[in-house]
């Protein structure tokens, strides 16, 4: 490629070669010769002909949008979406989720008893059950929020999540 | 000097934020990203494969993939619309590759069948005309035009898509306007009576 570009400054051989390639709309220029290139044109009738001739071709191609979707394409793309998870849904997730993480603390700090982690599983289902059973009727409807608070109750800090406990199972 | 377009920044990536409540299944995240993004996909594969069901089936595609990445996209790679038109290509690529297609500067003649000078042009005759056009570039020019002039794209985000460098991203551009308006020379003077 030849270096046609003067420093601080636009030749015309590098502004007809901005034309050719992104016509006459200086949005479609490149960002960084965009001003240089708009002052160009500002100051050169020879420029602002290569604009004028560029734009007709601009405006046939805006003549001619692409093709859409069909109502139908959309519908099935919509089907194969994620679904919304149902609150009894998010709330069992999160329930099987604390239960697993307060198994693993308690087997974290008794690990040299084999029943430890069954035996944490099933007091920590207790623990889950109580908390949801007492919570259920007045705390917020957010389920993530209320797992937040959860952990927060049990743990200080939502940043269990952090956490690597891999090692102590 | 400009070469390899640099990896794009997603600090600024309208997608995250929806990404995330996609993979919670969130209605209407999941309807504001199909608005802003199944059209284009379309748009880009129809100018890419010539064909409206094939073009449909790779949109269904790319968004099968979008909703099984939704869950795991790591923001910092790339943008995700970017990722996305690449998807795009790959598909209608691999598609090409099966029918059989040469993805070189070889395009089939224009047949002669452009309207006369003296006859006029309504504007959806005129938008087939072009878009015939258009579909008579070699595969790479369309894609460029495309990208760049229908789809808005800047020029590094096009050259990223493509995977080639700005060079070579101009240079495709440039042949691909001067074969449009040799293609459409008949149908320039229509286009300036339209509107007036």
């Amino acid at each position: 490629m030849t270096n046609d570009m003067t420093s601080g400054g636009m030749t015309m051989d590098r502004f007809q070669a901005i034309i050719e390639a992104y016509g006459a709309n200086p949005e479609r220029w490149p960002s960084a010769e965009r001003d240089r290139g708009e002052a160009f044109v500002a100051n050169s009738p020879e420029a602002a002909q290569y604009v004028a001739q560029a734009r007709l071709l601009d405006d046939m191609l805006d003549a001619a949008p692409t093709a859409d979707a069909s109502a139908a394409l959309l519908g099935h793309v919509l089907d194969t979406a994620p679904r919304p998870q149902t609150r009894s849904a998010q709330v069992a997730s999160d329930q099987r989720t604390i239960r697993n993480r307060i198994a693993d603390v308690l087997a974290f700090l008794w690990p040299q008893t084999g029943i430890a982690r069954p035996a944490g599983l099933l007091l920590a289902s207790l623990m889950v059950g109580f908390f949801f059973g007492f919570s259920g009727a007045n705390v917020s409807t957010d389920a993530e929020s209320q797992n937040e608070d959860l952990f927060a109750y049990y743990f200080g800090s939502p940043e269990i999540d952090d956490w690597d406990l891999g090692d102590v199972q | 000097m400009r070469a390899t377009p640099s990896p794009e920044s997603s600090g600024d990536d309208p997608d995250i934020a929806l990404l995330v409540e996609i993979a919670r299944g969130d209605s209407f995240a999941i309807r504001t990203f199909v608005d802003r993004h199944l059209g284009r996909t379309v748009g880009l594969a129809n100018r890419v494969l010539r064909n409206q069901a094939d073009a449909e089936e790779v949109a269904q595609e790319v968004f099968l993939r979008v909703w099984k990445q939704a869950p795991t996209w790591e923001p910092g790679r790339a943008q995700f619309a970017t990722w996305m038109h690449r998807v795009t290509l790959n598909l209608c690529y691999d598609r090409m590759r099966k029918k059989r297609e040469v993805l070189g500067d070889d395009f089939p003649e224009l047949e002669d069948d452009a309207a006369g000078p003296g006859e006029a042009l309504h504007e959806k005759e005129l938008a087939a005309r072009v878009n015939e056009a258009i579909a008579r570039l070699p595969v790479r020019q369309r894609i460029a035009i495309t990208l760049c002039h229908t789809q808005e794209l800047s020029n590094i985000e096009a050259a990223a898509v493509m995977e080639i460098s700005v060079e070579a991203l101009e240079s495709l551009l440039a042949r691909g306007r001067r074969k449009l308006k040799d293609l459409l020379r008949p149908q320039a003077g229509e286009l300036l009576g339209i509107g007036q």
